[in-house]
């Protein structure tokens, strides 16, 4: 049964009064199924099968993301919130441009090219060379996927935040 | 089979013009149908608390899902249009972004709810300075509208008696400024501009679908079609007849008969659905006169520095407000552009780390010095409505449904790009003027279309060879056909156009109403 037909099930339910049999029963256990349906069940009990970046390509993936946001006092940085694995998935699904995009700079990286163009002076229009916008989307993507993690948020707020309305498929 | 004749208007779109015109016309007894292409969304059944983190990208969105909808979130991507289904072409190397919502209320569902009168430095634009044409109305012909739209819609503000910024009926707002924002005030004065509290719809919901419909509903006068595509108005002797529709779902063709027909689908889809009808086509300017207001966003994002390392005193950040127009109101020194922007400003947020030329353990410090010591502004510009910027129907593309679809063209000009620097210049002197010191700064403005305030294209006309409607939003080639959407704008200032295409639709209703009450319809 799917979670949401389940609550409302649960919500028909008539009041105590009505039917003392029943509201004798044990409490639903609405959170336990509040737990089953999330994107990340999967990933909190199973390794992600890498797609797309090579080995070596996703080990200066995993360098530059520890790099951007390391681990800082106890609190979680981007490798220790899955960010390399969950950017390996997110780049497969992207067009193509951004594709070449990273596995240029990543090749860069793995040439030995340095990260000194992130202390520059922000431009609203990006730089013109292709590894300087690698890493200026990279830096902004390992900070996204870092922020909106499950580990980053319950290291940072104990799991307040983070949430917001979901609309659900129309049809 | 019988004729099922019994109403008396047709509407098409069930937004801020459509929800309007049928607000109006069912509480004055006359019976209305409406269509609307996209479905009734139940919003018990299909909204949910979400954490980021169980969202299948973490928030990023599938990537590519929607190349023009930068508004469209992983949150919300079930309610903005498909564009693989509802496809629309644009010239190569000159993007356009037609930003849609298919559903019961419309764009209401999503709007920012600004609510900003016009004054007649837009409806008498060409007195001022010659470009374009005037608005066929004036100010105060409208004026007692606006007097009715804003409560029902409840917007806030500040009476303010600035001619260029018409007061309104508002629920006063008397929150008082923070620090930094009364700072950025005597910046402003000092400078000779103006300032003002937001005017804003308030409420949980402030849309068509909870403010307009119900009460059209309770007559009895209005019935709701859902999922009804228009394919095109049928028409004989001049007059409209009705129109065809698909089944968005079934894809099944019907057709309904009306003795009048208000289109408010949309700018864009009005004129898409008028040029497939292959109506109102006698001036030639249908499709052409298309514009927008152009948007700089986050034109300059400012430091408050007393607020830095978690130190702001209490009442120090926080709030905002707007600074209307105050270009070109009367003479003064030459600017290198003709009209006007405004901004909107805020403050208290703490600056995207994308703008820190950080990394590592010291972004992370930099992030946790400057957390909630923002002052920002966005800057929205007044578009020059030109004959070369239009929609056309795109040759051989077509939607899912197989109903032509549009070719968009429009450009930003000289007047646009002058007018955007001079907003990120000002900007930055009265954040100086303040005592903020600037993190970014740039005029890049978004895409032509991004700013959702598509307007033009059917424009209101004394002149039937240089309009497509008259001063009530009645087609000069078709008299019982009404178009009350954005597209009936002649020029469109820098205030959010919402309040006005709404106080337009009531007005066009209500005329509607008493001609079809006199059989002059």
């Amino acid at each position: 049964m799917k979670r949401r037909t389940w609550i409302q099930a649960a919500l028909a339910v008539p009041a105590v009064g009505v039917l003392p049999a029943l509201a004798q029963q044990p409490p639903a256990p609405r959170d336990e199924f509040a737990k089953i349906e999330t994107a990340t069940a999967a990933e909190r009990v199973a390794e992600p099968a890498l797609k797309f970046f090579s080995k070596a390509e996703y080990a200066a993936l995993e360098r530059l993301a520890a790099a951007i946001l390391p681990a800082l006092d106890s609190k979680p940085g981007a490798v220790e919130a899955g960010v390399p694995p969950f950017l390996d998935f997110l780049i497969s699904q992207s067009p193509a441009p951004r594709k070449k995009l990273y596995r240029d700079g990543l090749a860069r990286l793995n040439a030995g090219a340095t990260l000194d163009s992130l202390k520059d002076p922000w431009t609203y229009q990006p730089p013109a060379d292709p590894f300087k916008r690698f890493l200026r989307e990279a830096k902004a993507d390992i900070i996204q996927a870092t922020f909106s993690s499950k580990e980053w948020i319950e290291a940072r707020s104990g799991g307040r935040g983070g949430s917001g309305t979901y609309y659900l498929a129309v049809d | 089979m019988s004729v099922k004749h019994d109403h008396d208007v047709l509407i098409i779109g069930s937004g801020a013009a459509g929800g309007m015109a049928a607000y109006a016309l069912c509480k004055l007894g006359v019976k209305c149908l409406m269509l609307d292409a996209g479905p009734q969304l139940d919003f018990e059944k299909q909204r949910v608390m979400r954490n980021v983190y169980d969202l299948p990208y973490r928030g990023f969105g599938q990537p590519g899902r929607f190349p023009h909808v930068t508004q469209a979130s992983e949150w919300d991507a079930s309610v903005w249009l498909d564009e693989t289904r509802n496809p629309y072409s644009y010239p190569e190397g000159d993007p356009y972004y037609w930003v849609r919502i298919r559903a019961i209320g419309g764009k209401t569902l999503k709007w920012g709810r600004a609510s900003w009168r016009l004054s007649d430095y837009e409806f008498k634009s060409k007195d001022h300075d010659g470009f374009g044409e005037n608005w066929p109305i004036s100010y105060s012909d409208l004026a007692p509208f606006y007097d009715r739209v804003e409560p029902i819609f409840r917007v806030s503000g500040r009476k303010e008696g600035l001619a260029q910024l018409p007061d309104g009926v508002f629920l006063p707002d008397e929150s008082r400024d923070s620090l930094c924002v009364q700072r950025f005030l005597d910046s402003a004065r000092k400078m000779g501009v103006p300032t003002t509290k937001q005017r804003r719809s308030q409420g949980a919901l402030a849309s068509s679908l909870n403010l307009l419909l119900p009460d059209a509903l309770a007559t009895g006068n209005l019935t709701i079609v859902p999922n009804a595509i228009v394919r095109e108005l049928s028409a004989t002797g001049g007059k409209v007849t009705g129109a065809s529709f698909v089944d968005r779902v079934s894809k099944r063709e019907f057709h309904v008969s009306a003795r009048a027909v208000v289109l408010g689908a949309s700018t864009l889809e009005s004129q898409r659905i008028l040029m497939n009808s292959r109506l109102c086509e006698s001036s030639g300017v249908l499709g052409r006169y298309l514009f927008d207001q152009f948007y700089v966003k986050d034109v300059v994002t400012a430091i408050v520095p007393e607020a830095k390392g978690g130190k702001a005193p209490r009442g120090l950040m926080g709030g905002g407000g707007y600074i209307p127009r105050f270009r070109n109101l009367k003479a003064g020194p030459a600017m290198p552009f003709i009209r006007g922007y405004a901004w909107d400003f805020g403050s208290g947020g703490t600056p995207s780390a994308r703008l820190l030329p950080s990394y590592g353990e010291a972004l992370l410090k930099d992030m946790a010095e400057l957390q909630g010591t923002t002052f920002s502004m966005t800057a929205m510009g007044e578009v020059l409505p030109r004959y070369e910027n239009r929609a056309t129907i795109a040759p051989g593309l077509k939607d899912a449904w197989d109903i032509p679809a549009l070719h968009i063209e429009h450009k930003y000009t000289d007047n646009e790009f002058a007018m955007a620097k001079d907003s990120m210049n000002t900007a930055e002197e009265l954040c100086h003027g303040a005592g903020f010191e600037i993190l970014s700064k740039h005029w890049e403005m978004v895409p032509p279309g991004e700013s959702i305030h598509e307007l033009g294209g059917c424009r209101m006309g004394t002149d039937a060879n240089k309009s497509v409607l008259n001063a009530f939003n009645q087609a000069h080639d078709v008299k019982n056909l009404f178009v009350t959407d954005g597209s009936a704008f002649v020029s469109g200032g820098s205030q959010n156009p919402t309040l006005t295409l709404m106080a337009l639709s009531m007005r066009a209703s209500e005329y509607l109403a008493e001609q079809m009450k006199r059989r002059e319809i």
